[in-house]
């Protein structure tokens, strides 16, 4: 009798297990973040044929010249039980049919509609929670809003949980206690983990110097009752800095029992004189107990970080071999562009980690970490050690400025300090890589990153100059206070008078690196860059927001581009087998899920200005020929 | 009116429609929509197709025709080129030929005997 219950309860695994890879239930498919996909029947050799299965528009985008400001969607759809969930930027959810895009059902927040935090309205989706039980609410859908509400609704029927915090509607900035400066805003969704809410918020870090103080908070998804809150800054320095928050995803490994925090820089972001004191959990990547909110390890990719190189994405977790044992890993993607392979249960590198002399400041009561990481193996992602040379082509157009340009700022390598003068900042604020982070192939071991190659102009501006001068332009161009630091700053591109990049492409790469040794496979120009409608040559890359799926079928998705395009490549090689134009870049990450049979793929296409002035409310679908 | 004087001419105006189409986006995205490039690649389709209209319908003096149809050429290749970064690859092959055609024209024609 045992015998015959064994393969029905191997059957039963094994069904389940197959059905949690075809779902997308989480930001990136899995708490792993390995945004890896099932599709078998996405190859390279069937791609080609994929066709719309739907196309949506949520109603809810604005691109800033009305009453509304600008909006930034950059939502990963979630297939959770055989629907479709959406977050919009006007903080609403959308359910839909994931076979036509009809919809079953809506809900709005009826949030604030302004950008209380951030220069947009932004949001990145929405977390999916299955209690396990049945009736109203046993399945639940959380939908977070600028000014710090997470919103609890049923997910089969999108009426609010009414047992969840005060009717469904828990205020999160009951928690912002210190320096409350700004609300948290909720624009990414919690991570679940079993009946667990982690939550982060993110912050306006560049505007202030001392501000809320980082944290993470667990919140019991039934009830939405506080569990507890890790926080990253020392308490003896609440009142010099703040942030050092986690506005982006995270990542769980529920067997270990830890989530492991990408923690972002202290503020403000580009001087750090009020806050020369170690700050160990800022610009980090942190494993946090689920359980208790102790933190497990910490490992500071940046030391006293004063290029905004924040933690922009969940580290992914891998398992990899190495002499004969297969080592539970995490890759943490940067805006450096290194790549750092850890140890997920101690946080020790996994390949070396060289510490190398960088420059020291100039500014007024700056004082520049002597040394920062440098992860060499695997090859950091879009060459951003080496600035890229003055674009001859943009040279000529501007008569010689980008050359004078060159002559006139520094650049003493990455890790160049912001300066009085004007420095060349490479990469820029938005990075090598973004929130789209990587994605990793399980079975092979194999990662996949698209990088940007964006060179950027900051100038320091003295706090008594800084008034008059920003009053021109304002933060829509690139001035941004950080009051009470004795300065304020200028960040803008490194281009000419034309708007031309004064550097030399290619502007973005994407890149296949081996984790088992650490080896590129491939590092090729990825997407067109766009100038005023007039695409670049192909050689050129894009600068890209938002990440890649790969499916098991050996296909990798992606959009992220600047020339609008969603993609299907060649995980092999890199090669573009299939695209499609859509309304604006996708900044986000494509759900690739499989419902009633038939392979999906999803692209959210928000548009972000930092790309091009382009936005959209359009969600489409593709899928093979039935 | 003779055919070939005019293939030219219908070859720009339909470029011209083209990259309207490109510019305004009336049947859904074009990737270029109200950009600035797919503007310029607008006017410079607009002038080729009136210039090339007037050297080919008014029948101006020789010399003014030649100058018209000059001009006319310049302004259909340099859309050409901008339809080609536009990714418009219709609007180019119709400017590129229409250019041709204005070059070609004057060889077909027939001279009093």
């Amino acid at each position: 009798m045992i015998r015959s219950l064994i393969p029905a309860a191997l059957l039963l695994t094994a069904t389940a297990a197959q059905a949690q890879q075809d779902s997308w239930t989480a930001f990136h498919g899995d708490l792993a973040s390995t945004k890896f996909s099932n599709a078998r029947s996405l190859t390279p050799d069937s791609v080609g044929r994929l066709e719309r299965a739907w196309d949506y528009r949520t109603g809810d985008v604005s691109d800033g010249s009305g009453d509304l400001a600008e909006t930034v969607w950059s939502a990963t759809p979630v297939y959770a039980d055989g629907t479709l969930y959406l977050g919009t930027p006007f903080y609403r959810i959308v359910a839909l049919d994931p076979a036509t895009g009809e919809e079953r059902w809506t809900y709005d927040s009826t949030s604030t509609l302004e950008p209380l935090t951030q220069p947009a309205l932004k949001n990145r989706g929405v977390a999916y929670w299955n209690g396990g039980d049945t009736g109203v609410c046993a399945r639940r859908v959380f939908l977070g809003t600028m000014d710090a509400e997470l919103h609890a609704v049923d997910a089969e029927t999108g009426q609010r949980c009414a047992d969840f915090a005060d009717g469904g509607v828990l205020n999160v900035n009951q928690w912002n206690t210190v320096n409350d400066v700004f609300p948290f805003s909720l624009l990414q969704p919690p991570l679940v983990v079993g009946d667990t809410l982690l939550l982060g918020w993110a912050g306006a870090d560049w505007e202030y110097s001392v501000a809320p103080p980082g944290n993470l908070l667990a919140i019991d998804a039934r009830s939405g009752d506080l569990l507890w809150e890790a926080s990253f800054i020392p308490p003896e320095m609440i009142d010099r800095t703040g942030t050092a928050n986690i506005w982006t995803a995270m990542t769980a490994d529920p067997d270990l029992g830890l989530v492991y925090a990408p923690v972002s820089s202290p503020s403000p972001n580009y001087w750090g004189g009020a806050r020369t004191d170690p700050i160990p959990m800022a610009t980090s990547v942190t494993a946090v107990d689920i359980a208790s909110g102790e933190v497990a390890w910490t490992f500071q990719h940046v030391r006293h970080d004063i290029w905004d190189y924040d933690t922009p994405s969940a580290p992914t977790l891998v398992d990899i071999p190495r002499d004969g044992q297969m080592i539970p890993a995490l890759v943490q993607a940067t805006k450096q562009g290194f790549l750092f392979v850890l140890d997920r249960r101690t946080g020790e590198p996994l390949f070396p980690i060289e510490d190398r002399p960088v420059p020291a400041s100039t500014a007024t009561g700056e004082v520049t970490a002597p040394t920062q990481p440098f992860a060499m193996t695997p090859t950091p992602v879009g060459n951003p050690l080496e600035l890229p040379p003055v674009w001859r082509l943009s040279d000529i157009v501007s008569l010689g400025q980008c050359s004078r340009d060159r002559e006139k700022y520094l650049y003493q390598g990455i890790f160049t300090p912001p300066s009085e003068q004007g420095t060349l900042f490479f990469p820029g604020t938005a990075g090598a890589t973004n929130w789209g982070g990587v994605s990793v192939d399980p079975d092979r071991a194999i990662l996949y990153v698209n990088a940007s190659r964006i060179v950027q102009l900051i100038h320091l501006i003295p706090r008594d100059e800084y008034d008059s001068e920003a009053r021109e332009g304002g933060n829509e161009e690139g001035y941004h206070p950080q009051e009470g630091a004795p300065y304020g700053i200028h960040l803008t591109d490194w281009s000419n008078w034309a708007g031309m990049p004064c550097w030399a492409p290619p502007f973005g790469t994407f890149s296949a690196i081996d984790l088992t040794t650490g080896q590129t496979l491939y590092e090729v120009p990825f997407g067109k860059a766009q100038f005023h409608g007039f695409y670049g040559l192909g050689d050129w890359g894009s600068p890209t927001l938002g990440g890649p799926v790969v499916t098991a079928g050996g296909v990798v998705f992606i959009g992220a581009s600047m020339d609008s395009r969603v993609r299907a490549l060649d995980a092999a090689t890199g090669r573009e087998l299939w695209s499609d134009l859509v309304e604006a870049p996708a900044v986000s990450i494509p759900a690739v899920f499989t419902h009633e049979g038939v392979d999906y793929v999803v692209f959210a296409v928000g548009g972000n200005s930092i790309l091009k002035p382009e936005v959209s409310d359009q969600a489409v679908a593709y899928r093979l020929p039935r | 009116m003779r055919i070939i004087p005019v293939l030219p001419l219908l070859l720009l105006a339909a470029g011209a429609v083209l990259a309207g189409i490109a510019f305004v986006g009336p049947f859904g995205n074009t990737g270029v929509d109200l950009t600035l490039g797919a503007g310029l690649a607008l006017l410079g389709s607009v002038a080729a197709t009136l210039l090339a209209g007037i050297a080919t319908l008014a029948h101006p003096r020789r010399g003014w025709r030649r100058a018209l149809i000059a001009l006319a050429v310049l302004a259909a290749l340099l859309t050409a080129l901008a339809a080609v970064f536009l990714m418009q690859t219709l609007l180019a092959a119709a400017m590129l030929a229409g250019a041709a055609g204005l070059i070609a024209a004057p060889f077909f024609e027939r001279t009093p005997r």
